[in-house]
């Protein structure tokens, strides 16, 4: 009986000694493959300076009064293992919010760039995710889950929608309406608690939607696809209000002030509507008719935007008229950040510009990794900036000097 | 697995490259030669994106390129929405002859390339070749393919996939057309054809034509038809799109939001819709005018007729894969009465080494002298040959000028002028006086004169220019100077492309092609048109090409001009030329061929032609002139090109055998921007065991110089290990395991002798100890081994392996250990390989070949298998001293064309050919009969038989043959054998 027990226990000690060697691979197989679970500490409290959506507002105005002031100097850089699509990184608290074209969104924390965590969520994100009561919204360019509401505070998911196809556009939470454009130009206007569908617009047939939708106000939402029409619909039930043909394909987040909304095309013009009906109020053309403009920014009396001439225009949104232009020698494709005196821009030449907000003179610049071509996100006196190939920089203002070096 | 293999081979190849000289008498290789006629002073010019390479002679040609190129750049930067993060380099030339003396590819380059992108060091390589408008589209397409290369490298490192896919070949090369500039007449003459002959080639067939002519033309279709019906900002989101799928129509799908064979389908549509309306009027060339060779690729047509009455047409043709002069005899309606015979063979030796066969005319004298223009050594030439008495006169040369085009006589015969290329790159019109021996320029511009022609009147000579001033968007008008007074004048004008000029007898007509872009904003079809030259034309000069500035409003001519249409072709016709008889000979472009033609009754054509179009010469406007980029503006500076190395290759390679064991290496090649210095480093270990690492470590360091004209290679190496050699004597021959170590250094130089013949001289020092256990053998020697070999390779090739001309090499050598004297022997090998085209289908190729080592530690030759003496294992025959023939009568069995007859594409199979053989040989090592059977030495060995070689996807060609093998001097046939395997034919 003694040497039949001792044979057992031997035996247990054998079975929990693979048990934990089991372990042990998972875990260590988990940390090589770096799917780390995304996790945040009291993800429904947001404060007003939060980035949580792209744009910072549902207008997307592209301003903040707590962006840095130049010089600037990096202060950290993350690998977020993928490169970035036109998506904005968004920065609830203390973490920083980066998705990729992998499928992942990785978390860093704020203050030393230490990352947090990594959630898989499926194959490409294109379209900027969103951040409401706690629940982190991400659309999926690939793939059957097109839409997930992942519980940061679980880090699990607490719904997802497999039904819908392909999203390629930035998300917009209203409240407690979730508006998401699926590639086949469907407006999808949704419980964003449960995700259940409350109505459906579609734009058309054979057209796609890449820019992500913005609101006039709480009940107007505007669409602008790649042919180039442009919706208003009801925010609460999908009705359409107006209808406009720019005759030119439109790709990148439109801006809006409530009364006006400013629309940037592929072919080198940039129209403002009169939000509330829709009217052309005027028109602003590049002469060369190849030059796509990028997103706009708007602040107060100031409507930044570059093109991929490489120019940064500002122009009075009243009346189109240019106030400043700066040229950056490469393409831009990203929107400008407005800060309380500087506007930054990235371009595709891997420099990142802090242009004075009143004149446009060159105050500063920065070689980064690889091109930028995301929105960038502030907050506290810090700016979040995506770039190639897969770099999340943090850049805060420079409290030594900076020669002309560096 | 593939590129593993290939670098397998590789680090075998660079080993034996090195090892070889060592013993001066095992493989060889033949081929033609690439040679740097020039030694070019290189400069680089960095521009604000680029760095370009130019040599100081085209400076000027090089800072329009510059221009071309930084222009060009902004408009791509909008157009892809994307900046490129590097500088791009671009090398130019001034000509395409010297063109094809560039290091950046190591393969020979034709005349039809204009230029190309070379992914490994993102390098853009283009020639000018005197068309400015020409080299701004091909600098326009080359850096489209720069932005679409690394915009999809992009996208898919974004995505974290592999960039083990890629765009379809017709996407990138149909784009780089879209993009550089608007559908030129080539593009229009090619989707007519197309349409009209009824090939157009679906988008899921695009495989079948890939790389051609027509599928740069169809994918350029297919952009305009994307961008209209879907929208420009379709095509970069399908570079955006890549990572979806490997599956490009999938892609293609998706982003299009269309099934992919509706898109193929509606693209069709789209294309017949704008074409066919105009098949209602159009004429068929073939229908309306004579064929007098309608075989092959055929041009440049001329006319003589001899003094006997007899006449024939004379054409530049490509009937057999080798370019010629032809001549065909017609009767007095200039049908045919005969053969095509071949007057002047080309390509085949050094004087004719190559015809521009679409590029440049022949002109015959009065008195029956054929000038006709082909590249001999590094530039072109001036051939006369007398046709009656069937012989070649007399070639001219120039030391200044680098290509020629076009000769053409002056009525007294004493003068030929032509267009001509200088080192600058800019083409102009010479004269060349055949009896006071001394050439006179007449133009010395950046216009692009072409297809001179000496007026009846010998006062003038008519010409076609871009220096119209419609010129600048690359419309060409027809000119003529003023031998007297050297002025230029306009005969036609307008936005037209008029080229190839010729006179009719009387002096009266220009016979002429053109095309203009109709209302539909395309290019018609090319018409022949004539241009009354009756009537007088107002003193003054339209443009000075000599001594007057070209811009004065004072220069404008006075009056008009009737250009009367004759022709209202389908596609295409080129080079007319106006015979005694009143008779028009043109080639036409028809069912994707060129082929020869006439039209009778030209005087009917002139009382009733097609369209009669009246040209206001009073409306000529001011000179144009390209910009160019100076040094200095946004920062462009100029210095001397200093070498740099950059790494081409690195990769690794490991290897199981279960003999030999596990080695493992790696292989790094070096190379300069222009690719004329090459470093190779490789490093190999074959060592078993942990203490035999050292031991068994091999390494090469080796160095090529191909700047010059002598390429010059050295190197140092140390090889060691156990290696299975059934070239040793002394290993044994069932077991043939040696460990050698060898230390030494190399040194070759191969120099040219032409295109077709060069000689090698190797020699190589060797430290060599050899140990072979199961013999008891361990020898040192100290190998002092010299070679020098005669080659000369003319032979043409088609798809399976030669099929015309000649191979063959000379090669003596002696190897001598010069400090024991173990080692002393010297080899010959004699290998000559001859095909005779008995149709243009069937070959019946020849091999003769000697070898023999003689003396101390002489080493072995091989033989046997599929590649050579069939019916016998692989290598396996073997001796010191060998003969060998084989003779092989090559026929078809299936052809698959790919474009017009596309039935077996789908599957790959290009063709099935035959093959009767006989192959003989004998393998000895001491006495003649002595023989060793397990190495079948000392018996006369042979075989005769039926192989089948069947070509997949126009590379791979698997072999099968069937036969019987005979030994014993052929006393003894053995049972029937099948032998499969694959390679080209000898």
């Amino acid at each position: 009986m003694g040497a039949d027990r001792i044979h057992r226990i031997r035996g247990g000690a054998k079975e929990r000694a693979v048990r934990r060697w089991a372990c042990l691979c998972v875990v260590l197989l988990f940390g090589l493959t770096g799917c780390t679970v995304l996790r945040v500490e009291n993800p429904k409290v947001e404060r007003d300076d939060d980035w949580l959506t792209e744009g910072d507002s549902p207008r997307r105005e592209n301003h903040a009064d707590e962006a840095p002031e130049p010089p600037l100097e990096e202060v950290w850089r993350v690998n977020a293992g993928a490169g970035f699509g036109p998506v904005s990184p968004l920065i609830l608290d203390g973490t920083v919010f980066a998705a990729t074209r992998k499928g992942e969104v990785v978390g860093i924390d704020l203050k030393d760039g230490k990352k947090i965590g990594t959630q898989g969520f499926g194959e490409v994100i294109d379209g900027s995710p969103v951040i409401g009561q706690g629940l982190l919204y991400v659309p999926l360019a690939w793939g059957k889950k097109t839409l997930r509401a992942f519980d940061l505070a679980k880090a699990t998911d607490r719904w997802v929608r497999a039904d819908l196809p392909p999203i390629e556009a930035g998300l917009l939470l209203l409240g407690e309406v979730l508006i998401a454009v699926d590639v086949d130009a469907v407006v999808h206007g949704m419980d964003a608690r449960s995700g259940k569908e409350r109505w459906t617009a579609p734009l058309g047939e054979k057209v796609s939607v890449r820019a992500a939708p913005v609101a006039v106000d709480p009940d107007l939402v505007v669409v602008a696809d790649d042919r180039g029409r442009v919706a208003a619909l009801r925010a609460g039930n999908g009705d359409p209000v107006w209808t406009r043909d720019l005759g030119a394909p439109v790709e990148v987040t439109p801006t809006t002030n409530g009364r006006m909304l400013f629309v940037s095309t592929t072919r080198a013009r940039l129209f403002a509507l009169d939000a509330e009906r829709g009217v052309v109020r005027w028109v602003f053309e590049v002469p060369d008719p190849r030059v796509r403009l990028a997103a706009p920014a708007l602040s107060g009396g100031d409507l930044v935007f570059g093109g991929s001439d490489g120019v940064l225009r500002n122009v009075d949104p009243e009346t189109g008229a240019t106030r400043w232009t700066f040229e950056a020698p490469d393409a831009i494709s990203a929107p400008p950040l407005i800060g309380r005196s500087t506007v930054y821009v990235g371009t595709m030449g891997r420099k990142l510009y802090g242009v004075d907000r009143s004149t446009g003179a060159l105050l500063w610049e920065y070689k980064l990794e690889g091109r930028i071509k995301s929105p960038m996100a502030a907050k506290d006196d810090a700016l979040v900036v995506l770039a190639e190939p897969h770099e999340v920089y943090l850049l805060r203002h420079a409290t030594r000097a900076i020669t002309a070096e560096e | 697995m593939g590129s593993r293999w290939l670098s397998g081979l590789f680090v075998v190849a660079i080993g034996l490259a090195l090892v070889v000289p060592a013993y001066g008498q095992l493989g060889y290789h033949f081929g033609r030669n690439k040679i740097q006629y020039e030694d070019f002073d290189w400069q680089v010019l960095h521009t604000e994106h680029l760095d370009v390479y130019f040599y100081p002679q085209m400076e000027t040609l090089a800072r329009q390129g510059a221009f071309f190129a930084e222009e060009v750049y902004k408009e791509l930067q909008n157009r892809f929405n994307f900046s490129l993060n590097h500088r791009i380099p671009i090398i130019f030339y001034s000509s395409n002859l010297h063109f094809k003396q560039t290091n950046t590819t190591p393969g020979f380059i034709p005349d039809g390339v204009g230029g190309f992108f070379e992914f490994l060091k993102g390098r853009v390589v283009i020639p000018a070749n005197g068309d400015l408008h020409r080299f701004r589209r091909v600098i326009r397409h080359e850096l489209v393919h720069v932005f679409t290369f690394n915009k999809i490298l992009r996208v898919l490192r974004d995505h974290r996939k592999p960039p083990d896919r890629f765009v379809p070949l017709w996407f990138t090369e149909g784009l780089a057309e879209y993009w550089s500039g608007p559908p030129d007449h080539q593009h229009e003459m090619v989707i007519r054809d197309a349409l009209f002959a009824n090939y157009l080639v679906s988008l899921e067939d695009m495989f079948r034509i890939y790389g051609s002519f027509v599928m740069y033309k169809e994918g350029e279709a297919l952009f305009r038809f994307i961008s209209e019906t879907y929208g420009e900002e379709k095509i970069l989101r399908l570079i955006d799109n890549i990572w979806i799928d490997y599956d490009f129509s999938k892609v293609m799908a998706y982003t299009l939001k269309e099934d992919f064979h509706v898109i193929s389908t509606r693209w069709q549509e789209w294309l017949k819709a704008q074409y066919y309306p105009e098949l209602e009027d159009v004429e068929i060339p073939s229908i309306v005018a004579g064929g007098i060779a309608a075989k092959g690729f055929n041009a440049k047509p001329e006319f003589y007729r001899f003094p006997d009455g007899t006449r024939k047409v004379y054409f530049v043709g490509n009937l057999t894969g080798y370019t010629n002069v032809y001549a065909t005899p017609v009767d007095s309606l200039y049908r045919p009465v005969g053969e095509p015979e071949v007057v002047v063979r080309g390509e085949r030796n050094d004087r004719f080494e190559a015809f521009h066969l679409l590029e440049s005319r022949t002109s015959v004298s009065a008195d029956g002298r054929l000038a006709f223009v082909t590249q001999s050594g590094g530039r072109d030439v001036v051939h006369v040959y007398d046709l009656i008495r069937d012989r070649l006169l007399q070639t001219y040369a120039f030391d200044d000028l680098v290509a020629i085009y076009s000769p053409s006589w002056s009525p007294d015969g004493d003068r030929l002028v032509f267009t001509s290329i200088d080192r600058s790159g800019y083409s102009d019109l010479y004269v060349y006086h055949l009896s006071g021996g001394f050439l006179q320029r007449l133009t010395n511009d950046a216009y692009d004169e072409r297809d001179p022609a000496w007026a009846p009147d010998g006062k003038r000579i008519a010409f076609s220019s871009d220096r119209t001033s419609e010129g600048r968007p690359g419309f060409y008008n027809l000119f003529t100077y003023d031998l007297e007074s050297g002025q230029v004048r306009y005969v036609t004008f307008g936005k037209r492309r008029d080229s190839s000029p010729r006179w009719s007898p009387d002096g009266k007509h220009l016979v002429f092609t053109s095309t203009r872009i109709d209302a539909s904003g395309r290019y018609g079809p090319i018409d022949i048109w004539a241009a009354d030259m009756t009537r007088t034309i107002g003193d003054t000069p339209a443009v000075a090409s000599v001594s007057a500035p070209a811009n004065e409003a004072a220069f404008r001519p006075v009056t008009s001009r009737t250009l009367l249409r004759l022709t209202n072709f389908s596609t295409a016709a080129f080079d007319p030329v106006w015979t005694e008889d009143g008779r028009i000979i043109f080639t036409s472009f028809e069912g994707l061929s060129f082929t020869i033609r006439n039209l009778g009754r030209v005087d009917s054509l002139l009382a009733f032609p097609k369209e009669v179009e009246e040209v206001d010469l009073t409306q000529t406007g001011k000179a144009w002139a390209f910009a160019h980029l100076d040094v200095g503006i946004n920062g462009a500076k100029r210095a001397p090109y200093k070498k740099k190395y950059r790494l081409d290759l690195a990769q690794g390679v490991v290897s199981q055998s279960p003999v030999l064991g596990t080695s493992g290496g790696a292989v790094l090649a070096f190379s300069d921007m222009l690719g004329d210095d090459h470093l190779f480093l490789t490093l190999l270990n074959t060592g078993t065991t942990q203490r035999d690492f050292l031991r068994s470590l091999s390494f090469s360091v080796a160095r090529f110089q191909l700047h010059r004209r002598a390429n010059v290679g050295y190197g140092l190496y140390r090889f060691s290990g156990r290696r299975y050699d059934i070239t040793d004597p002394d290993a044994p021959a069932d077991f043939p395991f040696v460990y050698e170590t060898l230390y030494g250094g190399f040194g070759s130089i191969s120099y040219p002798i032409s295109k077709f013949r060069r000689i090698e001289f190797g020699t190589s020092l060797t430290w060599s100890n050899k140990e072979i256990d199961l013999r008891n053998i361990d020898r040192d020697a100290l190998l002092l081994s010299n070679t020098i070999s005669l080659v000369h390779d003319n032979a043409l090739y088609y798809m399976n392996g030669p099929i015309d001309g000649w191979r063959g090499r000379l090669s003596l050598s002696y190897t001598t250990d010069v400090l024991y004297s173990n080692v002393s022997y010297f080899s010959v090998i004699a290998d000559v390989r001859h095909y005779l085209r008995l149709g243009s289908d069937v070959t019946f190729a020849s091999w003769f070949m000697g070898r023999i080592n003689q003396g101390r530690e002489a080493r072995l030759f091989v033989l046997g298998g599929s590649w050579d003496l069939r019916g016998y294992p692989f290598l396996d025959v073997r001796g010191s001293k060998m003969w060998f023939t084989s003779q092989e009568l090559r026929f078809p069995l299936i052809n698959a064309p790919s474009i017009l007859l596309p039935i077996l594409s789908p599957f790959g199979i290009r063709s099935l050919r035959g093959a009767l053989f006989f192959d003989a040989a004998h393998a000895w090592n001491g006495a003649y009969d002595e023989k060793i059977p397990v190495i079948f030495a000392g018996e006369t060995l042979g075989s005769a038989g039926l192989g089948f070689r069947l070509n997949l996807f126009g590379g791979l060609v698997l072999r099968y043959d069937i036969g019987y093998r005979y030994r014993d001097g052929f006393k003894v046939r053995e049972k029937k054998f099948r032998q499969f395997f694959f390679g080209f034919d000898f």
